[in-house]
Protein backbone atom coordinates (compact mmCIF):
# COMPACT_ATOMS: atom_id res chain seq x y z
CA UNK A 1 0.00 0.00 0.00
CA UNK A 2 0.97 3.48 -0.58
CA UNK A 3 2.53 5.22 2.45
CA UNK A 4 1.21 8.74 3.14
CA UNK A 5 3.06 11.52 1.59
CA UNK A 6 5.29 13.39 2.87
CA UNK A 7 5.81 16.42 0.47
CA UNK A 8 9.42 17.33 2.11
CA UNK A 9 12.29 16.18 -0.45
CA UNK A 10 13.57 13.17 1.72
CA UNK A 11 17.56 14.53 2.74
CA UNK A 12 20.01 11.41 1.57
CA UNK A 13 18.26 9.91 -1.02
CA UNK A 14 19.88 9.45 -4.59
CA UNK A 15 18.84 13.33 -6.24
CA UNK A 16 17.52 11.37 -9.46
CA UNK A 17 14.39 9.56 -8.57
CA UNK A 18 11.53 10.23 -10.45
CA UNK A 19 9.81 12.42 -7.74
CA UNK A 20 12.72 15.22 -7.69
CA UNK A 21 12.79 14.73 -11.53
CA UNK A 22 9.08 15.45 -11.62
CA UNK A 23 9.42 18.60 -8.81
CA UNK A 24 12.32 20.05 -11.51
CA UNK A 25 10.04 19.40 -14.45
CA UNK A 26 7.56 21.22 -12.99
CA UNK A 27 9.80 23.96 -11.88
CA UNK A 28 11.51 24.49 -15.22
CA UNK A 29 7.91 24.17 -16.93
CA UNK A 30 6.76 26.99 -15.16
CA UNK A 31 9.13 29.33 -15.80
CA UNK A 32 7.77 28.98 -19.86
CA UNK A 33 4.70 29.60 -18.52
CA UNK A 34 2.59 32.53 -20.21
CA UNK A 35 2.81 35.90 -18.40
CA UNK A 36 0.29 38.31 -17.95
CA UNK A 37 -0.75 40.93 -20.20
CA UNK A 38 -2.85 43.78 -19.66
CA UNK A 39 -6.50 42.33 -20.63
CA UNK A 40 -6.00 39.51 -19.50
CA UNK A 41 -7.28 40.47 -16.05
CA UNK A 42 -10.06 42.63 -18.00
CA UNK A 43 -13.58 41.92 -17.30
CA UNK A 44 -12.48 39.81 -13.90
CA UNK A 45 -13.08 42.61 -11.76
CA UNK A 46 -16.25 44.05 -13.76
CA UNK A 47 -19.60 43.29 -12.04
CA UNK A 48 -22.77 43.43 -13.11
CA UNK A 49 -25.95 43.52 -10.65
CA UNK A 50 -28.48 44.88 -13.61
CA UNK A 51 -30.54 42.42 -15.60
CA UNK A 52 -31.26 45.13 -17.99
CA UNK A 53 -33.11 43.76 -20.77
CA UNK A 54 -33.29 46.77 -22.17
CA UNK A 55 -29.69 46.98 -23.26
CA UNK A 56 -30.43 45.01 -26.33
CA UNK A 57 -32.18 47.72 -27.76
CA UNK A 58 -29.72 50.43 -26.64
CA UNK A 59 -26.85 48.65 -28.46
CA UNK A 60 -28.76 48.11 -31.71
CA UNK A 61 -29.40 51.82 -31.81
CA UNK A 62 -25.89 52.31 -31.08
CA UNK A 63 -25.08 50.06 -34.08
CA UNK A 64 -26.78 52.37 -36.31
CA UNK A 65 -25.17 55.43 -35.33
CA UNK A 66 -21.66 53.67 -35.55
CA UNK A 67 -22.37 53.27 -38.86
CA UNK A 68 -24.03 56.50 -39.94
CA UNK A 69 -20.64 57.65 -38.48
CA UNK A 70 -18.27 56.10 -40.92
CA UNK A 71 -20.52 57.04 -44.06
CA UNK A 72 -19.19 60.20 -45.26
CA UNK A 73 -19.68 62.27 -47.96
CA UNK A 74 -16.67 63.21 -50.41
CA UNK A 75 -17.06 66.48 -52.78
CA UNK A 76 -16.00 65.64 -56.88
CA UNK A 77 -17.96 66.79 -59.36
CA UNK A 78 -20.55 64.01 -59.26
CA UNK A 79 -20.37 63.92 -55.37
CA UNK A 80 -21.29 60.41 -53.50
CA UNK A 81 -21.12 59.00 -50.49
CA UNK A 82 -17.86 56.76 -50.03
CA UNK A 83 -17.74 54.77 -47.15
CA UNK A 84 -14.45 54.62 -44.94
CA UNK A 85 -13.83 51.00 -44.28
CA UNK A 86 -16.13 50.44 -41.49
CA UNK A 87 -14.40 48.47 -38.40
CA UNK A 88 -17.23 46.69 -37.13
CA UNK A 89 -18.60 48.69 -33.71
CA UNK A 90 -16.62 46.64 -30.37
CA UNK A 91 -18.95 44.59 -28.67
CA UNK A 92 -19.28 45.56 -25.08
CA UNK A 93 -19.78 43.65 -21.99
CA UNK A 94 -22.58 46.19 -21.19
CA UNK A 95 -24.35 45.61 -23.86
CA UNK A 96 -24.33 41.75 -23.84
CA UNK A 97 -25.32 42.00 -19.69
CA UNK A 98 -29.01 41.26 -19.08
CA UNK A 99 -29.78 39.77 -22.88
CA UNK A 100 -32.75 37.70 -22.40
CA UNK A 101 -32.37 33.79 -22.64
CA UNK A 102 -30.80 31.89 -24.94
CA UNK A 103 -34.07 30.34 -26.16
CA UNK A 104 -35.27 33.63 -26.57
CA UNK A 105 -32.63 34.85 -29.02
CA UNK A 106 -32.59 32.06 -31.17
CA UNK A 107 -36.07 30.38 -31.08
CA UNK A 108 -35.99 26.87 -32.83
CA UNK A 109 -32.60 26.32 -32.23
CA UNK A 110 -31.90 26.14 -29.05
CA UNK A 111 -33.28 22.90 -26.47
CA UNK A 112 -33.77 22.76 -22.78
CA UNK A 113 -33.57 19.06 -21.28
CA UNK A 114 -33.55 17.36 -17.91
CA UNK A 115 -30.48 16.99 -16.49
CA UNK A 116 -31.03 13.50 -14.92
CA UNK A 117 -33.52 10.52 -14.90
CA UNK A 118 -36.02 9.54 -12.17
CA UNK A 119 -33.87 7.60 -10.74
CA UNK A 120 -31.79 10.67 -9.64
CA UNK A 121 -28.48 9.51 -12.37
CA UNK A 122 -26.71 12.67 -14.00
CA UNK A 123 -27.32 12.90 -17.45
CA UNK A 124 -24.56 14.58 -19.94
CA UNK A 125 -25.21 16.28 -22.96
CA UNK A 126 -23.85 14.28 -26.20
CA UNK A 127 -25.33 15.49 -29.34
CA UNK A 128 -28.21 16.82 -30.90
CA UNK A 129 -29.76 14.55 -33.23
CA UNK A 130 -32.56 16.86 -34.67
CA UNK A 131 -34.90 19.91 -33.95
CA UNK A 132 -36.51 17.94 -31.03
CA UNK A 133 -34.00 15.45 -30.13
CA UNK A 134 -31.14 15.39 -28.13
CA UNK A 135 -28.67 12.44 -26.66
CA UNK A 136 -27.73 12.59 -23.35
CA UNK A 137 -25.41 10.00 -21.86
CA UNK A 138 -24.32 8.86 -17.88
CA UNK A 139 -21.09 8.46 -16.58
CA UNK A 140 -19.80 5.66 -14.69
CA UNK A 141 -16.32 7.60 -13.69
CA UNK A 142 -15.25 10.67 -14.74
CA UNK A 143 -15.89 11.00 -18.22
CA UNK A 144 -16.82 7.80 -19.17
CA UNK A 145 -19.86 7.37 -20.96
CA UNK A 146 -21.62 4.57 -19.37
CA UNK A 147 -25.39 4.78 -20.89
CA UNK A 148 -26.89 7.03 -24.12
CA UNK A 149 -30.41 8.25 -23.70
CA UNK A 150 -32.62 10.61 -26.05
CA UNK A 151 -34.79 13.15 -24.78
CA UNK A 152 -37.45 13.92 -27.02
CA UNK A 153 -39.13 17.76 -26.94
CA UNK A 154 -42.63 16.59 -28.23
CA UNK A 155 -43.50 13.53 -25.44
CA UNK A 156 -41.08 15.00 -23.34
CA UNK A 157 -39.53 11.47 -22.20
CA UNK A 158 -36.26 10.45 -21.80
CA UNK A 159 -34.78 7.29 -23.03
CA UNK A 160 -32.57 4.79 -23.30
CA UNK A 161 -30.83 4.37 -26.71
CA UNK A 162 -27.98 1.70 -25.65
CA UNK A 163 -25.48 1.21 -23.02
CA UNK A 164 -22.19 1.72 -23.60
CA UNK A 165 -19.32 -0.83 -23.08
CA UNK A 166 -16.20 0.16 -21.88
CA UNK A 167 -13.64 -1.52 -19.81
CA UNK A 168 -11.47 0.13 -16.97
CA UNK A 169 -8.98 2.54 -19.13
CA UNK A 170 -11.38 2.97 -22.06
CA UNK A 171 -13.21 6.23 -23.35
CA UNK A 172 -16.18 6.38 -25.29
CA UNK A 173 -16.27 8.82 -27.50
CA UNK A 174 -16.49 10.88 -30.93
CA UNK A 175 -20.71 9.89 -31.07
CA UNK A 176 -22.14 10.86 -34.33
CA UNK A 177 -25.10 10.18 -36.13
CA UNK A 178 -24.97 7.77 -39.30
CA UNK A 179 -28.47 7.47 -40.72
CA UNK A 180 -30.66 5.83 -37.94
CA UNK A 181 -27.59 4.59 -36.30
CA UNK A 182 -25.58 6.43 -33.89
CA UNK A 183 -21.38 5.79 -34.44
CA UNK A 184 -18.65 5.85 -31.81
CA UNK A 185 -15.33 5.00 -31.26
CA UNK A 186 -13.60 3.68 -27.87
CA UNK A 187 -9.79 4.38 -27.45
CA UNK A 188 -7.30 2.89 -25.23
CA UNK A 189 -4.11 4.84 -24.73
CA UNK A 190 -3.21 3.13 -28.09
CA UNK A 191 -5.79 2.32 -30.22
CA UNK A 192 -9.49 2.39 -31.18
CA UNK A 193 -12.69 0.33 -32.12
CA UNK A 194 -16.14 1.59 -33.50
CA UNK A 195 -19.04 0.98 -32.53
CA UNK A 196 -22.57 1.65 -33.53
CA UNK A 197 -26.50 0.91 -31.99
CA UNK A 198 -29.33 2.16 -33.28
CA UNK A 199 -30.68 5.12 -32.77
CA UNK A 200 -34.27 3.96 -32.68
CA UNK A 201 -32.88 1.57 -29.23
CA UNK A 202 -30.80 -1.36 -29.15
CA UNK A 203 -27.36 -3.32 -28.15
CA UNK A 204 -24.45 -1.48 -28.90
CA UNK A 205 -22.22 -3.60 -31.63
CA UNK A 206 -18.63 -3.77 -32.34
CA UNK A 207 -17.50 -3.02 -36.11
CA UNK A 208 -14.42 -5.17 -37.52
CA UNK A 209 -11.18 -3.37 -37.57
CA UNK A 210 -9.01 -1.75 -35.00
CA UNK A 211 -7.86 1.85 -35.83
CA UNK A 212 -3.84 1.81 -34.43
CA UNK A 213 -4.40 4.94 -33.37
CA UNK A 214 -6.31 7.43 -30.38
CA UNK A 215 -8.71 9.89 -32.56
CA UNK A 216 -8.90 13.20 -31.23
CA UNK A 217 -10.97 15.04 -33.82
CA UNK A 218 -13.71 13.02 -35.80
CA UNK A 219 -15.81 14.57 -39.07
CA UNK A 220 -18.37 12.45 -40.97
CA UNK A 221 -17.97 12.69 -44.54
CA UNK A 222 -20.52 10.70 -46.47
CA UNK A 223 -20.18 6.97 -45.75
CA UNK A 224 -16.71 7.30 -44.30
CA UNK A 225 -15.34 8.75 -40.66
CA UNK A 226 -12.38 10.99 -41.16
CA UNK A 227 -10.27 11.70 -38.07
CA UNK A 228 -7.12 12.92 -36.51
CA UNK A 229 -4.97 11.13 -34.01
CA UNK A 230 -2.18 13.15 -32.57
CA UNK A 231 0.70 14.36 -34.65
CA UNK A 232 0.72 11.38 -36.87
CA UNK A 233 -1.86 12.66 -38.88
CA UNK A 234 -5.65 12.72 -40.59
CA UNK A 235 -7.20 9.06 -41.77
CA UNK A 236 -10.39 8.09 -42.95
CA UNK A 237 -12.62 4.85 -41.99
CA UNK A 238 -15.66 3.13 -43.80
CA UNK A 239 -18.64 3.64 -40.95
CA UNK A 240 -19.21 0.37 -41.24
CA UNK A 241 -15.66 -0.78 -40.01
CA UNK A 242 -12.57 -1.46 -41.68
CA UNK A 243 -8.86 -0.64 -41.82
CA UNK A 244 -8.15 3.08 -42.26
CA UNK A 245 -6.11 4.89 -44.76
CA UNK A 246 -4.33 8.01 -44.22
CA UNK A 247 -5.97 11.06 -46.38
CA UNK A 248 -3.10 12.45 -48.94
CA UNK A 249 -1.82 15.45 -47.65
CA UNK A 250 -3.13 15.15 -44.01
CA UNK A 251 0.28 14.21 -42.41
CA UNK A 252 0.93 15.83 -39.29
CA UNK A 253 -1.91 17.89 -39.52
CA UNK A 254 -5.29 18.09 -36.58
CA UNK A 255 -8.84 17.85 -38.65
CA UNK A 256 -10.61 21.05 -37.78
CA UNK A 257 -13.76 20.68 -39.69
CA UNK A 258 -13.72 18.80 -43.40
CA UNK A 259 -12.16 19.02 -45.41
CA UNK A 260 -9.85 21.65 -43.20
CA UNK A 261 -7.28 20.88 -40.95
CA UNK A 262 -4.24 22.38 -40.09
CA UNK A 263 -1.35 23.39 -37.65
CA UNK A 264 -0.45 23.81 -35.11
CA UNK A 265 -2.90 22.61 -32.34
CA UNK A 266 -0.38 23.25 -29.50
CA UNK A 267 2.20 26.19 -30.59
CA UNK A 268 5.64 25.49 -29.70
CA UNK A 269 6.49 29.25 -29.49
CA UNK A 270 4.11 29.91 -26.19
CA UNK A 271 1.03 32.57 -26.00
CA UNK A 272 2.60 34.05 -29.67
CA UNK A 273 1.97 31.19 -31.18
CA UNK A 274 -0.80 30.49 -33.70
CA UNK A 275 -3.73 27.93 -32.93
CA UNK A 276 -4.52 26.64 -36.27
CA UNK A 277 -2.18 29.07 -37.90
CA UNK A 278 -2.13 27.36 -41.19
CA UNK A 279 -5.07 25.38 -42.68
CA UNK A 280 -4.82 22.84 -45.74
CA UNK A 281 -7.85 22.17 -47.57
CA UNK A 282 -7.60 18.41 -48.18
CA UNK A 283 -10.06 18.39 -51.17
CA UNK A 284 -8.29 20.92 -52.61
CA UNK A 285 -4.69 21.55 -51.44
CA UNK A 286 -5.53 25.11 -50.60
CA UNK A 287 -3.40 26.42 -47.70
CA UNK A 288 -4.49 29.56 -45.77
CA UNK A 289 -2.30 31.33 -43.17
CA UNK A 290 -4.14 33.08 -40.97
CA UNK A 291 -2.71 37.01 -40.95
CA UNK A 292 -0.60 37.94 -38.30
CA UNK A 293 -0.36 41.03 -35.72
CA UNK A 294 2.86 41.57 -34.18
CA UNK A 295 2.50 41.32 -30.00
CA UNK A 296 -0.67 39.25 -30.44
CA UNK A 297 -0.79 36.36 -28.12
CA UNK A 298 -3.33 33.70 -27.20
CA UNK A 299 -4.64 33.74 -31.13
CA UNK A 300 -6.96 30.89 -31.92
CA UNK A 301 -7.84 30.50 -35.18
CA UNK A 302 -10.90 28.45 -36.92
CA UNK A 303 -11.61 28.15 -40.70
CA UNK A 304 -12.64 31.45 -41.16
CA UNK A 305 -11.82 33.48 -37.94
CA UNK A 306 -9.54 34.03 -35.28
CA UNK A 307 -9.81 35.47 -31.62
CA UNK A 308 -6.88 37.09 -29.85
CA UNK A 309 -5.68 39.76 -27.72
CA UNK A 310 -3.61 42.40 -28.90
CA UNK A 311 -0.60 43.94 -27.06
CA UNK A 312 -2.45 46.65 -25.43
CA UNK A 313 -4.49 44.01 -24.05
CA UNK A 314 -7.65 44.62 -26.65
CA UNK A 315 -9.66 41.47 -26.95
CA UNK A 316 -10.59 40.90 -30.62
CA UNK A 317 -12.17 38.59 -33.32
CA UNK A 318 -11.77 38.74 -36.71
CA UNK A 319 -11.45 36.88 -40.11
CA UNK A 320 -8.55 34.54 -40.83
CA UNK A 321 -7.09 37.58 -43.35
CA UNK A 322 -7.10 39.85 -40.60
CA UNK A 323 -10.30 42.14 -41.74
CA UNK A 324 -13.81 42.93 -40.06
CA UNK A 325 -12.10 42.98 -36.63
CA UNK A 326 -14.38 43.50 -33.55
CA UNK A 327 -13.10 44.23 -30.60
CA UNK A 328 -15.24 41.56 -27.77
CA UNK A 329 -15.29 42.25 -23.89
CA UNK A 330 -13.38 39.31 -23.14
CA UNK A 331 -10.22 37.54 -24.58
CA UNK A 332 -12.22 34.74 -25.91
CA UNK A 333 -10.43 30.93 -26.77
CA UNK A 334 -11.21 29.70 -29.94
CA UNK A 335 -14.95 30.86 -31.70
CA UNK A 336 -17.30 28.02 -31.35
CA UNK A 337 -18.20 27.30 -35.32
CA UNK A 338 -16.16 30.38 -36.52
CA UNK A 339 -18.35 33.02 -34.16
CA UNK A 340 -19.60 32.11 -30.85
CA UNK A 341 -18.49 33.01 -27.64
CA UNK A 342 -18.88 33.20 -24.06
CA UNK A 343 -18.52 35.93 -21.31
CA UNK A 344 -18.76 35.42 -17.94
CA UNK A 345 -20.08 37.84 -15.51
CA UNK A 346 -19.53 37.68 -11.84
CA UNK A 347 -21.41 40.03 -9.59
CA UNK A 348 -21.73 40.53 -5.93
CA UNK A 349 -24.92 38.88 -5.58
CA UNK A 350 -25.28 36.84 -8.46
CA UNK A 351 -22.74 35.17 -11.95
CA UNK A 352 -24.19 34.69 -15.27
CA UNK A 353 -22.60 33.27 -18.82
CA UNK A 354 -23.76 34.69 -22.01
CA UNK A 355 -23.18 33.54 -25.67
CA UNK A 356 -22.03 36.09 -28.30
CA UNK A 357 -22.69 35.61 -31.66
CA UNK A 358 -19.71 38.13 -33.00
CA UNK A 359 -21.19 37.56 -36.42
CA UNK A 360 -24.45 39.50 -35.66
CA UNK A 361 -23.82 41.14 -31.76
CA UNK A 362 -26.69 39.44 -30.87
CA UNK A 363 -26.14 37.86 -27.07
CA UNK A 364 -28.18 35.43 -25.25
CA UNK A 365 -28.18 34.33 -21.68
CA UNK A 366 -27.63 31.00 -20.05
CA UNK A 367 -29.59 31.28 -17.26
CA UNK A 368 -27.42 29.89 -15.14
CA UNK A 369 -28.53 31.85 -12.09
CA UNK A 370 -26.01 31.32 -9.84
CA UNK A 371 -26.61 33.05 -6.71
CA UNK A 372 -23.48 33.65 -4.96
CA UNK A 373 -24.82 34.79 -1.24
CA UNK A 374 -24.47 31.89 1.13
CA UNK A 375 -20.69 31.55 0.71
CA UNK A 376 -19.37 28.82 -1.89
CA UNK A 377 -21.78 28.03 -5.03
CA UNK A 378 -20.25 25.14 -7.51
CA UNK A 379 -21.31 25.87 -10.83
CA UNK A 380 -20.02 24.87 -14.24
CA UNK A 381 -19.68 27.49 -17.04
CA UNK A 382 -18.91 26.40 -20.68
CA UNK A 383 -15.98 27.11 -22.61
CA UNK A 384 -16.16 27.42 -26.42
CA UNK A 385 -13.45 26.52 -28.85
CA UNK A 386 -12.83 26.22 -32.43
CA UNK A 387 -13.32 22.10 -31.91
CA UNK A 388 -16.93 23.21 -31.02
CA UNK A 389 -18.38 23.29 -34.56
CA UNK A 390 -21.88 21.76 -34.13
CA UNK A 391 -23.54 23.16 -30.99
CA UNK A 392 -22.56 24.27 -27.49
CA UNK A 393 -24.56 22.88 -24.46
CA UNK A 394 -24.66 24.07 -20.48
CA UNK A 395 -25.84 22.81 -17.25
CA UNK A 396 -28.40 24.99 -15.34
CA UNK A 397 -27.66 24.27 -12.39
CA UNK A 398 -30.41 26.12 -10.21
CA UNK A 399 -33.64 23.81 -11.87
CA UNK A 400 -31.56 21.15 -13.21
CA UNK A 401 -31.64 20.97 -17.09
CA UNK A 402 -29.22 21.22 -19.62
CA UNK A 403 -29.62 23.43 -22.41
CA UNK A 404 -28.28 22.68 -26.21
CA UNK A 405 -27.75 25.50 -28.72
CA UNK A 406 -27.90 24.48 -32.06
CA UNK A 407 -24.97 26.45 -33.55
CA UNK A 408 -25.60 24.55 -37.47
CA UNK A 409 -29.21 25.68 -36.89
CA UNK A 410 -28.27 29.71 -35.94
CA UNK A 411 -25.53 29.97 -38.78
CA UNK A 412 -27.87 28.22 -41.46
CA UNK A 413 -30.29 31.26 -40.71
CA UNK A 414 -33.97 30.97 -40.26
CA UNK B 1 -18.84 50.76 -10.82
CA UNK B 2 -15.35 50.15 -10.56
CA UNK B 3 -13.36 46.38 -9.16
CA UNK B 4 -11.98 47.05 -5.54
CA UNK B 5 -8.75 48.71 -5.77
CA UNK B 6 -7.42 45.52 -3.49
CA UNK B 7 -8.84 43.04 -5.62
CA UNK B 8 -7.13 44.62 -9.10
CA UNK B 9 -3.96 44.91 -6.99
CA UNK B 10 -4.07 41.40 -5.85
CA UNK B 11 -5.29 40.32 -9.29
CA UNK B 12 -1.82 42.06 -10.80
CA UNK B 13 0.30 40.79 -8.67
CA UNK B 14 -0.38 37.47 -8.91
CA UNK B 15 -1.32 36.89 -11.91
CA UNK B 16 1.89 35.45 -13.36
CA UNK B 17 2.34 33.39 -9.85
CA UNK B 18 -1.07 32.01 -11.00
CA UNK B 19 -0.54 31.05 -14.77
CA UNK B 20 2.08 29.56 -14.08
CA UNK B 21 0.23 26.99 -11.56
CA UNK B 22 -2.40 27.29 -14.29
CA UNK B 23 0.41 26.02 -16.85
CA UNK B 24 1.74 23.15 -14.84
CA UNK B 25 -1.77 22.29 -13.85
CA UNK B 26 -2.63 21.89 -17.49
CA UNK B 27 0.25 21.72 -19.87
CA UNK B 28 -0.98 24.72 -21.71
CA UNK B 29 -0.42 28.19 -22.32
CA UNK B 30 -3.96 28.63 -23.17
CA UNK B 31 -5.68 26.95 -20.35
CA UNK B 32 -3.40 28.66 -18.40
CA UNK B 33 -5.02 31.70 -19.20
CA UNK B 34 -8.35 30.51 -19.27
CA UNK B 35 -8.01 28.61 -16.03
CA UNK B 36 -6.32 32.19 -13.94
CA UNK B 37 -9.28 34.06 -15.71
CA UNK B 38 -12.22 32.20 -14.77
CA UNK B 39 -10.95 31.35 -10.92
CA UNK B 40 -9.83 35.54 -10.77
CA UNK B 41 -13.72 36.04 -11.93
CA UNK B 42 -14.78 33.27 -9.07
CA UNK B 43 -12.29 34.70 -6.49
CA UNK B 44 -13.85 38.44 -7.09
CA UNK B 45 -17.33 37.70 -6.05
CA UNK B 46 -16.47 36.42 -2.63
CA UNK B 47 -13.69 39.11 -2.14
CA UNK B 48 -15.13 40.65 0.94
CA UNK B 49 -15.39 37.51 2.48
CA UNK B 50 -11.95 35.53 1.72
CA UNK B 51 -9.75 39.11 2.12
CA UNK B 52 -11.62 38.95 5.55
CA UNK B 53 -11.23 35.41 6.82
CA UNK B 54 -9.13 33.37 4.27
CA UNK B 55 -6.28 33.31 2.36
CA UNK B 56 -7.29 34.28 -1.34
CA UNK B 57 -3.91 32.97 -3.03
CA UNK B 58 -4.95 29.72 -1.34
CA UNK B 59 -8.42 30.35 -2.38
CA UNK B 60 -7.88 31.28 -6.32
CA UNK B 61 -5.13 27.71 -6.43
CA UNK B 62 -8.23 25.80 -5.22
CA UNK B 63 -11.20 26.83 -7.73
CA UNK B 64 -8.22 26.51 -10.09
CA UNK B 65 -7.34 22.60 -9.51
CA UNK B 66 -11.06 21.91 -8.99
CA UNK B 67 -11.66 23.87 -12.30
CA UNK B 68 -9.24 21.46 -13.85
CA UNK B 69 -10.39 18.30 -13.26
CA UNK B 70 -13.95 19.28 -13.54
CA UNK B 71 -16.19 19.00 -16.69
CA UNK B 72 -15.63 23.09 -16.73
CA UNK B 73 -13.92 22.27 -20.55
CA UNK B 74 -14.53 19.76 -22.02
CA UNK B 75 -12.76 21.04 -25.12
CA UNK B 76 -9.74 19.24 -26.27
CA UNK B 77 -10.27 16.60 -23.70
CA UNK B 78 -9.10 14.05 -26.31
CA UNK B 79 -5.58 15.34 -26.16
CA UNK B 80 -5.45 14.69 -22.86
CA UNK B 81 -6.11 10.98 -22.82
CA UNK B 82 -2.25 10.77 -25.31
CA UNK B 83 1.09 11.98 -25.67
CA UNK B 84 0.75 15.23 -26.53
CA UNK B 85 2.75 17.31 -29.49
CA UNK B 86 6.51 18.31 -28.33
CA UNK B 87 6.54 21.66 -26.46
CA UNK B 88 9.92 23.05 -26.79
CA UNK B 89 10.92 25.28 -24.07
CA UNK B 90 12.58 28.45 -25.13
CA UNK B 91 15.42 29.52 -22.42
CA UNK B 92 17.16 26.78 -21.18
CA UNK B 93 17.85 23.35 -22.59
CA UNK B 94 16.55 21.00 -20.05
CA UNK B 95 17.52 17.16 -20.01
CA UNK B 96 15.96 14.54 -22.07
CA UNK B 97 14.50 13.35 -19.29
CA UNK B 98 12.45 16.41 -18.19
CA UNK B 99 11.22 17.10 -21.85
CA UNK B 100 10.30 13.46 -21.60
CA UNK B 101 8.54 13.74 -18.08
CA UNK B 102 6.51 17.09 -19.43
CA UNK B 103 5.68 15.56 -22.14
CA UNK B 104 4.88 12.04 -20.66
CA UNK B 105 2.51 14.29 -17.83
CA UNK B 106 0.05 15.52 -20.77
CA UNK B 107 -0.46 11.94 -21.22
CA UNK B 108 -1.99 11.28 -17.83
CA UNK B 109 -5.86 11.46 -16.83
CA UNK B 110 -6.45 15.12 -15.67
CA UNK B 111 -7.29 13.87 -11.46
CA UNK B 112 -3.97 11.84 -11.71
CA UNK B 113 -2.15 15.33 -13.15
CA UNK B 114 -3.23 17.46 -10.71
CA UNK B 115 -2.55 15.18 -7.79
CA UNK B 116 0.92 15.02 -8.57
CA UNK B 117 1.30 19.11 -9.42
CA UNK B 118 -0.43 19.50 -6.21
CA UNK B 119 2.35 16.70 -4.35
CA UNK B 120 5.87 18.06 -6.88
CA UNK B 121 4.90 21.60 -7.77
CA UNK B 122 3.10 22.73 -4.80
CA UNK B 123 4.94 21.06 -1.78
CA UNK B 124 1.15 19.31 -0.42
CA UNK B 125 0.81 16.97 1.92
CA UNK B 126 -1.70 13.71 0.60
CA UNK B 127 -4.00 15.62 3.35
CA UNK B 128 -4.17 18.85 1.88
CA UNK B 129 -4.36 17.59 -1.62
CA UNK B 130 -7.64 15.59 -0.67
CA UNK B 131 -9.09 18.74 0.64
CA UNK B 132 -7.90 20.97 -2.21
CA UNK B 133 -9.46 18.66 -4.71
CA UNK B 134 -12.55 17.41 -2.60
CA UNK B 135 -11.69 13.75 -3.03
CA UNK B 136 -10.64 10.70 -0.56
CA UNK B 137 -6.80 10.70 0.69
CA UNK B 138 -7.43 7.20 -0.25
CA UNK B 139 -8.18 8.43 -3.75
CA UNK B 140 -5.53 10.65 -4.05
CA UNK B 141 -3.20 7.95 -3.04
CA UNK B 142 -3.92 6.10 -5.92
CA UNK B 143 -4.23 8.59 -8.14
CA UNK B 144 -0.72 9.32 -7.50
CA UNK B 145 0.61 5.51 -7.68
CA UNK B 146 -1.06 5.35 -10.63
CA UNK B 147 0.31 8.64 -11.93
CA UNK B 148 3.82 7.75 -11.02
CA UNK B 149 3.41 4.05 -12.71
CA UNK B 150 2.57 5.66 -15.56
CA UNK B 151 5.30 7.90 -15.99
CA UNK B 152 7.75 5.41 -14.69
CA UNK B 153 6.83 3.10 -17.60
CA UNK B 154 6.69 5.99 -20.51
CA UNK B 155 10.49 7.31 -19.67
CA UNK B 156 11.89 4.62 -17.83
CA UNK B 157 12.65 5.85 -14.60
CA UNK B 158 15.27 4.27 -12.32
CA UNK B 159 15.13 0.93 -10.17
CA UNK B 160 16.44 2.78 -6.94
CA UNK B 161 13.30 4.89 -7.45
CA UNK B 162 11.83 4.12 -3.98
CA UNK B 163 8.61 6.56 -4.21
CA UNK B 164 4.71 5.51 -4.40
CA UNK B 165 4.68 2.04 -3.53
Amino acid sequence: MSQEHDPRPASGQPATTLEDDLRATLRRAAENAPHALPGLLAGVGRRSRRRARTRLLASAAAVAVVVTGTVLAVRHERPEPVVINPSLPAITQEQVVGSPPVEEVWPGAVQVVPASLKTGKRLRPLLIADAQTTLLTTWSSHERASAVYAYDQRTRETRQVTVVPSRKGEIADGFVIVGDRLLWHVKTDTSATLWRAPLAGGPAERLPGILPHVPWATDLVGDRLVYSAGDTGVFSVPVTGGDPTPVPGGEGLHLLEWPWAGDPLLPSDGVQGVRFGRLVNLETGEVSHAARTPGDAYVVCGVTTCSGLHADGTPYVRARDGSGERRVPELAHGLAADRFMAAHVTGRAEAEQYVIDVATGRSGSLELNVTLEGGETSYTTIGPTVDDRDMLSAHRTGDDTLVFIDLRRIVSGP
Amino acid sequence: MSPDPDFAAFAAERADALLRYGYVLSGDPHDAADLTQEALARLHRVWPRVRRKDNPEAYVRVVMARLHISVWRRRRRESLAVDPPDGAWEDEHPSDREQGLWRALAGLPRKQRAVLVLRYYEDLTDAEIAQVLGIARGTVRSHASHGLARLRTVIGAREADRSAR
